[in-house]
């Protein structure tokens, strides 16, 4: 053996060397932030179908990434490879499709926004587009329309090329609906005019039968004829949710500095028809949670340890009577919150730390836990009221910041 | 096997003197990094303190806690490997020039050994890849080391402390050579391991047919290269089909092997039947 | 016996080797005898597979080279074919570790014979002895065949005598040789075949012996009919 002592000494300060490194496993020795729901009221279950996503921060260099769904606990760090690799935490929604459909999956953008689903079909719509180089912009946009059919797995595939191309120099999709044999897709078309940057909504009606363009309708611009300065138009929809209704609704504001009115504005698809809500001005500067399904908004509020929650239907044009809950004196109207409908549930989740439209409050790393309210939206009742504890010294030592709140899937 | 494992032995045996110059080099810049590293933080916190009349906490809110991470990003630290890998990376071409200079010519002697001539390949491939490795195993000991030396140099109030998988994690060129999961290492130098492959395959193609042949030896590290990456080029950058991770990471593996098979078995070829002395 | 049948070799455009055939035969001196750039040495490693040869064949004992055969045949290059910072008691024992056929026995009988000190560097021995040792490292394999490439050229008149009495010696007895070189003289007198190579082709193959009876000539006279008449 000694006259290899070479090959020996290389080989064990190679073996030691990774060994050392592979197997003794700091991060299991570093202690994992451990946290628990305490419930205070009603009944644990709930919290199964919510799944809240946070970045943990414990003042070293590697922040960690936990997702929570009821009892189940999943850390980016304690991810292998292969389960980083197949994205193990992305969004659920979109693996579970690319499960079911494999095949039609394949290539396709993983956002909620560019599919639809009901009993009958997936659709699947993106904008393509190519660049033209020497017009130094995006050019040749069409859309990539693509079905499966449920009953027999067949696919039809085809590509639109869009009208008016002058008119905008970048979309994207922000909605996908199907209607009869229509399809809708609603898009975000940008553009440069008199080098200003102008935004508008276009909704493009697809003849799914014989694979042609009906229209191309202007909806929501941020530039209005009557309007002084710029709107915001905020798009409201259920986040990844596949379903849409034939309603699009968006949230307007006025951006000029007498005029700040804000405007909850619904257009009907069926009936292409374009109107404003009319609602007291009071309440729509309330935070509103579109849930289009079942065509319904609602109008959050908080104040004075009071929560309450008022359904306005649309089809009714009437605001129903609010659903009040009473809540922790901590939380306020500007308490940053997280909200999410899942099956018939309201889930509020707020983090105690961050306020909305602060700027320079920095968050503390001994932060307060964060609060989860789930409200029966069909029983007007409580179902949970609990907050997010650290069960562990790493937990208390580190800052929990909530990333996003999705329905869990799994 | 037998003489496999004794020219390894022996090609090591034959760079073994710059290789152990190459680790001392390492060790002494690396430990001198960090004491340097260490007393220039210090140097700054007492002038903020002492003269500027700064508070600690102010002091460390500004400049930030020392961690390895400081250490890492210095040129203590990175010069050495620099070093290791250009010298490396020279070597993988002089271990088979340098049996053919000089009027010592060496080569009839490893080419007329009574065993299979591709051991000779597996040898010199062998020596190359475990002199890297044992490198990079040796970086691991001296993070491990400076987190400890870091420790005598600096008060504990003004230090991060990180773990050696930590440093990995958090500092972009530890990690290049020290990946956060093992399934990463072996793929990382696997596809090194394909690259030295290619290069001796290219060399023995040079050898076996010189001047001509420098041109064929260009073409195939080309060729080579251009097959191992057809996946990324065919499906990322061009579109012309999709892959999910899992099958893309199984059919570049797959790739690999056949690149580095081939490797292998055009350098056996060239070695029975076209080398020449 | 080794047996070289119609090789052919280019280097470039130059064509080196235009079908060379002769055979050599365990036992006897084969002596292969040419003018420099004739290809001496290209045939000698053309039987060593050190370099590739366009056509023909080339066997030893009736099989192709294998990497077993070095075990049975072996090469002394003009050249010591050993690293240089070896000393020579290295490179006995690099030789020892590959070669089945290594006799040490006979190898310290070689250091003696020709005077070698064993700690002694390559790189700093003469050239008299570096050629030594260089047919030290050969003979002491138990081969049954030896290539020899131009052992006398560039050496002192001593050494050359002592690697001549090598020959007539029992260390090369019963084994096939085959020797380059491109002056006779010297080892007129040992060799028993004689290959005389001009412009790629084999000009004429003949024992010495068999010329020097029935004809009366030496292999100079040969030689001389051969190329000047």
């Amino acid at each position: 053996m000694e006259r290899y002592w070479k090959l020996m000494f290389t080989s064990c300060l190679f073996v030691f060397g990774i060994g050392f490194f592979y197997l003794h496993d700091t991060f299991a020795e570093k202690e994992l932030p451990e946290y628990t729901w305490e419930k205070q009221k009603g009944n644990e279950e709930v919290l199964e179908d919510v799944l809240v996503q946070a970045y943990i921060q414990d003042g070293s260099y590697i922040g960690e990434t936990i997702q929570i769904a009821g009892e189940k606990r999943k850390y980016l760090s304690q991810l292998s490879f292969l389960e980083r690799l197949t994205g193990a935490m992305d969004n659920l929604k979109i693996k579970q499709l690319q499960q079911k459909y494999r095949g039609f999956m394949r290539g396709k953008e993983e956002s909620t926004y560019n599919f639809y689903e009901d009993k009958r079909m997936l659709a699947y719509a993106n904008v393509s587009s190519e660049w033209d180089g020497s017009q130094f912009k995006q050019s040749n946009f069409a859309l990539e329309v693509e079905t499966v059919s449920k009953r027999d797995d067949e696919t039809t595939s085809f590509f639109i090329k869009l009208p008016n191309q002058d008119q905008y120099d970048y979309m994207d999709v922000g909605e996908v609906t199907v209607l009869g044999d229509k399809l809708y897709v609603l898009t975000q078309n940008d553009m440069l005019v008199d080098d200003e940057s102008q935004s508008e909504m276009r909704l493009y009606t697809i003849d799914l039968t014989n694979e042609k363009l009906i229209s191309e309708q202007r909806l929501f611009s941020d530039k209005e004829e009557n309007v002084k300065g710029d709107r915001e138009v905020t798009l409201l929809h259920d986040t990844d949710e596949l379903q849409a209704s034939s309603y699009i609704a968006v949230m307007t504001r006025n951006l000029d500095e007498d005029d700040q009115t804000k405007q909850l504005r619904l257009f009907d698809i069926e009936k292409q028809e374009e109107w404003s809500v009319d609602l007291p001005k009071k309440m729509l500067e309330q935070e509103v949670v579109a849930h289009m399904g079942d065509e319904t908004f609602y109008f959050i509020y908080e104040q004075k340890g009071k929560l309450s929650v008022t359904p306005y239907q649309i089809a009714e044009q009437q605001l129903d009577d609010p659903i009040e809950i009473p809540i922790s004196d901590a939380i306020d109207v500007n308490t940053m919150k997280y909200t999410k409908i899942i099956h018939d549930k309201l889930y509020l989740l707020y983090d105690m730390n961050s306020y909305m439209g602060r700027e320079g409050n920095a968050p503390q790393i001994k932060g307060n836990p964060p609060l989860m309210y789930v409200i029966d939206l069909k029983a007007k009742a409580l179902r949970y009221e609990g907050e997010l504890t650290p069960k562990n010294k790493a937990a208390k030592n580190a800052l929990f910041m909530i990333e996003s709140m999705y329905e869990n899937e799994q | 096997m037998k003489s496999y494992f004794r020219l390894t032995e022996f090609e090591l045996g034959r760079f073994f003197k710059f290789y152990l110059v190459l680790i001392g080099l390492t060790i002494v810049s690396q430990i001198i990094g960090v004491i340097a590293v260490s007393k220039e933080y210090m140097q700054e916190a007492n002038e903020a303190i002492y003269q500027d009349g700064l508070s600690k906490q102010a002091f460390m809110d500004q400049r930030g806690l020392i961690s390895l991470l400081d250490w890492t990003n210095s040129i203590w630290f990175l010069a050495p490997i620099a070093l290791c890998v250009v010298t490396l990376l020279i070597y993988m071409f002089f271990i088979w020039y340098r049996d053919w200079l000089g009027k010592n010519t060496f080569i009839y002697r490893l080419l007329m050994l009574p065993t299979q001539r591709i051991h000779l390949f597996f040898a010199k491939a062998t020596t190359i890849f475990i002199m890297v490795l044992g490198l990079v195993a040796l970086q691991v000991f001296l993070i491990y080391i400076a987190g400890i030396v870091l420790e005598w140099m600096v008060p504990n109030e003004f230090m991060q402390t990180m773990g050696v998988s930590e440093v990995s994690v958090a500092s972009q060129y530890v990690n290049t050579i020290l990946p956060a999961t093992f399934t990463e290492f072996v793929l990382y130098y696997g596809t090194g391991f394909m690259f030295v492959c290619i290069f001796f395959t290219a060399i023995l193609i040079e050898r076996s047919y010189r001047w001509k042949g420098l041109l064929f030896a260009i073409g195939y590290v080309a060729v080579a290269t251009a097959v191992f990456m057809s996946l990324i080029f065919l499906s990322m950058e061009w579109g012309l089909f999709s892959l999910y991770p899992l099958e893309w990471l199984i059919l570049q593996i797959i790739i690999g092997i056949i690149v580095t098979a081939s490797s292998i078995f055009l350098s056996y070829y060239l070695l029975t039947k076209k080398i020449t002395v | 016996m080794i047996e070289v049948n119609n090789i052919t070799k280019k280097f470039g455009r130059k064509q080196v080797l235009k079908g060379v055939t002769f055979t050599a035969e365990k036992g006897e001196i084969t002596c292969l005898i040419g003018i420099n750039g004739v290809g001496k040495t290209t045939i000698l490693n053309a039987i060593m597979a050190l370099t590739p040869i366009k056509k023909g064949e080339i066997l030893i004992d009736g099989e192709k080279l294998k990497p077993k055969t070095f075990n049975h045949i072996t090469f002394i290059p003009d050249a010591i074919t050993v690293l240089p910072q070896m000393t020579i008691t290295e490179s006995m024992q690099f030789m020892k570790d590959y070669y089945t056929t290594w006799n040490e026995e006979r190898a310290q009988e070689l250091l003696s014979f020709f005077k070698l000190n064993p700690e002694d560097k390559i790189a700093s021995l003469s050239k008299g002895n570096t050629a030594k040792a260089n047919l030290l490292l050969g003979l002491a394999l138990d081969v049954d065949y030896i290539l020899m490439d131009e052992p006398f050229s560039g050496i002192d008149m001593f050494s050359r005598e002592q690697i001549a009495n090598v020959f007539t010696s029992h260390l090369i007895e019963d084994r096939g040789v085959i020797i380059t070189t491109h002056e006779i003289g010297d080892i007129e007198h040992l060799i028993d075949k004689v290959v005389l190579l001009d412009d790629g082709v084999v000009k004429k193959h003949f024992y010495t012996e068999e010329v020097r009876e029935a004809e009366g000539k030496s292999v100079i006279d040969v030689m001389r009919e051969e190329y000047q008449g």
